[in-house]
């Protein structure tokens, strides 16, 4: 005990280490109730670290878990399509793991930055959104040796000071936060940006590039690499004015969401990021990254930063509508919506969306089609074909003896003016050419009349319909996201 | 206030709490155990014990003085702190030395022969459910996850992992299941009901008819509920008309709770309340009748109050919000359905039943639609199964409800898709055409067509 009292005998990461080592202890005792009756005296020691190579069948620290969480069943956040392909990636060798694709090989770089376990967590989830899930396969990394080595290699800072005497009295206020550098693990390694803690990295950037590339970082990162925020205020101006591509552009976001999050920075810029990202998830139809962003801009709405809380408690809708068929999480977003939100225009128009989706009134749902606000057509577009599918379904069965499809393209959005003249505009007849077209090919009998008109023959129809397979089938389910269609053009 | 007392007095409440719970498992005296259990119930017995606790610090001293003691140290010396840290409102400390207290107390159940103890174990699953939801609401009033609940859910399901047996215990596993649906309830996890569910519905060891019937209806009302949430409402029907007549009728709050949900199921298959509450209430003609009027959507209910019901006031107070629902249903009155829909939307959407009771939108055209025919056929019985579009968009006009020919096609055209109308829709001349026969088909106890 008396060592303890002679200041600079010992290196001050080694103080680091002890001091850390000592939060793990009291957390864990507090956690269990057990911090004034536990018998100290007693009780037994970790095992002291060695700074042998990487060894896979370590011995872990014996914290026991009984007061871990337990864990949700691992649940994949679908990988985002728009991941940059991993051979393009540029490696800093320095400081990185290996992930590889489909398993981690954790042998395979000297410098290692095992990932500690799941259990060594000593708090709650701190999950910033709701895709952080845990993946059993965190288990298997146990070297709390890396973990320490790493750290103490930060201990030396006096950010780092700074922060470990903030991390302190945060402690004391009864405020947990864990002491790990990432906390969930997704086997084809496609996490959120937002996931890595980086509570023991916060570093002030000084990097002056407008672009830059994401690189997902593991570890501490260079300053020099990472832009204050008044560069990245620039960086997502820029971007918000590319022509260039989704790929691009989707890109260059993450990279400006990976500076802020290192940078703690969370205010009307990170807002502002994040909407931008989700918008062109929106429109491009990336709905995994969409989600992602999604969830973050709840936390941080919830934090009262303002922004486009309308805006997008309408995409939350819409999206919980037409990709649930669960009434409970329809329930569950409709009365979170707050008396102001129900009055708010975007919302009141997803709320009338979401009705006539419910009752299956094709003629208000287009109708709400073409006059929705902000993106809320991109989001309804993905229910298109099916209301379309059933409208037909209805009105073969009730209407005879026919319809005429000039008045099926119109009320099913396939014409956008409604016919107001004798004239027939060029965009109307496109409209109804491509109405006969979706019509043949949903198995529907069509006939002309004797002026020439072409009508719907309701009866036959009624015995004949079906919804046919998508053609192009792709891998992931869906054509219009074909990489290669992508690469190819740029979105203006 | 706590009282000073003396160690000897302390001493000697202490000792005589052991003597109660040895003697209680010696004796198999199921019901003296349960009521040292309770720990959240404030009891004078264990609020004296607590006090005396407090003054006797050692407790472990008396555990290991006399055998007779010591066998129960491990579920009773956390059960003790659980107790003391309750008093002194330390909410996550008394779930944890509680849950403690239970797992052991779990134990020494399995070894206990016959089905004795059971009502004890009802009150550990019973508390450890509360002492958890208050444990959570401290956590989360000072920022941190509150995972206490989900916590309780685990150790209820090694409850009914130790009841699922071929013993005389297996009559305990419904209680606990419904312990575990309040616990999913509250979380919002219910998909995690249907293993549950699955196993006292499909396995061999349970026969349902066994249960206590109290158990079998609060099964039934929640598993009617799932229904509900799942639109199956003649499964819903089934199970909530179920609770509601096995009922207790003194429980006028637990009827209350089954005929929020099951009004909004009988409305959506055709049945207005009244005659629901006849058949449950025939022993009160009188007071059944004047309830169901104020169901029915009567609105001089100064009448009915004077009755010294509580039953009816209690469940006039939980049903009011339906009443206009009912009397669009029976009007056709779009304008009041969805007045009614939005005065009372927030419960409604709280309680899950929003949805269910906007679905009803089709059957008030149905009624609205039926008026119009009912009074063409007094004018010109040869032409009423032709009703003009113009005339059903001027009546819904008079409702105050504007909707142009296309909007209202289309709901002629779903009306009749849905069988809520037989006939068909002529396109040209803008007209409904009725099929002579039955051109409204009632409901009859099914769902409207999906």
């Amino acid at each position: 005990m008396n060592l303890l009292k002679q200041p600079g005998m010992f290196p001050k990461s080694l103080r680091g280490y002890v001091e850390r080592l000592w939060l793990v202890v009291i957390t864990k005792a507090t956690a269990d109730g057990a911090l004034y009756t536990k018998d100290w005296d007693t009780e037994p020691l970790f095992p002291l670290p060695n700074t042998d190579a990487f060894n896979k069948d370590d011995t872990q620290l014996p914290i026991p878990t009984s007061v871990m969480p337990k864990s949700k069943s691992p649940s994949r956040r679908a990988k985002s399509r728009w991941e940059p392909i991993p051979e393009e990636k540029v490696v800093d060798k320095s400081a990185n793991i290996s992930y590889g694709t489909a398993k981690y090989d954790h042998r395979s770089s000297s410098k290692n930055f095992a990932r500690p376990a799941k259990r060594q967590r000593l708090g709650e989830d701190l999950n910033a959104g709701d895709d952080g899930e845990i993946s059993s396969d965190s288990d298997k990394e146990q070297n709390l040796t890396k973990y320490y080595s790493a750290a103490i290699a930060l201990a030396d800072s006096p950010e780092e000071k700074k922060r470990r005497e903030n991390r302190s009295k945060r402690f004391d206020k009864g405020t947990r936060k864990p002491i790990v550098l990432s906390r969930t693990f997704d086997e084809s390694g496609s996490r959120a940006v937002e996931d890595i803690d980086w509570d023991a990295l916060t570093v002030k950037g000084t990097c002056q590039e407008i672009e830059k590339r994401y690189l997902r970082l593991t570890s501490a990162p260079d300053p020099a690499t990472v832009r204050p925020e008044e560069v990245l205020e620039k960086a997502l101006l820029m971007v918000q004015t590319s022509p260039k591509n989704y790929l691009y552009k989707c890109d260059q976001l993450k990279s400006i969401r990976q500076d802020l999050t290192v940078q703690r920075i969370r205010n009307e810029l990170t807002v502002k990021v994040y909407e931008t990202h989700a918008r062109l998830a929106i429109e491009v139809g990336d709905l995994p990254e969409y989600n992602q962003c999604q969830s973050q801009l709840k936390t941080l709405y919830g934090e009262g930063i303002t922004g486009c809380h309308m805006e997008f408690a309408a995409y939350n809708l819409l999206c919980v509508m037409l990709h649930s068929n669960n009434n409970r999480d329809l329930l569950s977003a409709m009365s979170r919506l707050s008396a102001n939100a129900r009055k708010d225009k975007a919302v009141k128009h997803a709320l009338s969306v979401r009705s006539a989706v419910t009752s299956g009134n094709y003629v208000t749902f287009f109708r709400l089609y073409k006059t929705a606000p902000n993106l809320n057509t991109f989001l309804m577009d993905l229910y298109v074909e099916k209301m379309r599918y059933e409208a037909v379904k209805c009105m073969s069965r009730s209407y005879r003896p026919t319809v005429p499809v000039s008045y099926l393209s119109q009320i099913l959005g396939f014409t956008n003016a409604l016919p107001t003249s004798e004239s027939i505009d060029e965009k109307e007849v496109d409209g109804v050419e491509e109405c006969i077209e979706w019509l043949k090919a949903h198995g529907a009998c069509l006939i002309s009349d004797s002026t020439g008109e072409t009508l719907l023959d309701a009866k036959a129809s009624a015995s004949c319909l079906y919804m046919p397979e998508p053609e192009d089938a792709v891998s992931h389910g869906d054509a219009s996201l074909a990489v290669n269609d992508f690469l190819t053009r740029s979105l203006a | 206030m706590a009282a000073y007392i003396s160690m000897g007095e302390a001493h000697r409440r202490i000792t005589e709490y052991l003597n109660r719970f040895s003697d209680a498992v010696s004796y198999q005296d199921g019901k003296t155990l349960c009521r040292l259990v309770s720990v959240s119930s404030d009891s004078a017995v264990l609020v004296s014990l607590a006090e005396a606790l407090n003054t006797f610090q050692d407790a472990n001293r008396l555990f290991r003085q006399s055998e007779k003691y010591s066998q129960y140290a491990d579920i009773l010396l956390p059960m003790f702190r659980a107790l003391q840290s309750y008093r002194l409102r330390n909410l996550v400390e008394s779930y944890m030395a509680f849950e403690k207290a239970s797992n052991a107390f779990l134990q020494e159940f399995r070894n206990w022969e016959s089905a004795w103890a059971l009502e004890a174990l009802y009150m550990i699953a019973y508390e450890i459910r509360i002492l958890a939801e208050k444990a959570d609401i401290e956590l989360a009033s000072i920022g941190k996850t509150p995972e206490k609940l989900k916590g309780a859910g685990s150790f209820l399901m090694k409850v009914f992992g130790v009841l699922a047996g071929k013993g005389p215990k297996r009559v305990g596993a419904l209680y606990v299941t419904c312990q575990l649906f309040k616990v999913y309830f509250k979380l919002g996890t219910v998909h995690l009901c249907r293993s549950i569910i699955r196993s006292i519905e499909t396995a061999r060891i349970f026969d349902f008819e066994e249960f206590p019937v109290r158990d079998k209806v609060t099964y039934m009302y929640y598993t009617g509920r799932l229904e509900v949430y799942n639109e199956n409402f003649p499964a819903a029907d089934h199970k909530l008309s179920y609770a509601l007549t096995h009922c207790n009728a003194q429980k006028e709050a637990n009827i209350r709770m089954i005929l929020k949900y099951l009004i909004p199921v009988k409305l959506s298959i055709g049945i207005l309340p009244r005659q629901l509450l006849l058949d449950k209430f025939n022993l009160m003609r009188t007071t059944t009748i004047s309830l169901s009027n104020i169901l029915d959507g009567d609105m001089d209910t100064t009448q009915y109050m004077h009755y010294d019901s509580k039953m009816i006031k209690s469940i006039y107070r939980g049903t009011t919000k339906y009443s206009d629902v009912v009397l669009a249903l029976k009007r056709g009155d779009l304008r009041l359905l969805r007045h009614a829909l939005q005065e009372h939307e927030d419960r409604f959407l709280r309680s899950g039943v929003y949805l269910v009771l906007e679905k009803l939108e089709l059957q008030v055209y149905q009624r609205l639609v039926k008026k119009i025919y009912i009074m063409q056929k007094q004018k010109d019985p040869n032409k009423a199964h032709q009703i003009k579009l113009d005339v059903i968009v001027k009546a819904l006009k008079w409702l105050e409800i504007d909707m142009d020919l296309d909007e209202v096609e289309c709901i002629m055209s779903i009306l009749i898709y849905r069988n809520l109308m037989k006939g068909y829709f002529a396109h040209k001349s803008k007209v409904v055409v009725l099929s002579k026969q039955d051109p409204f088909p009632k409901l009859n106890g099914k769902p409207v067509n999906s």
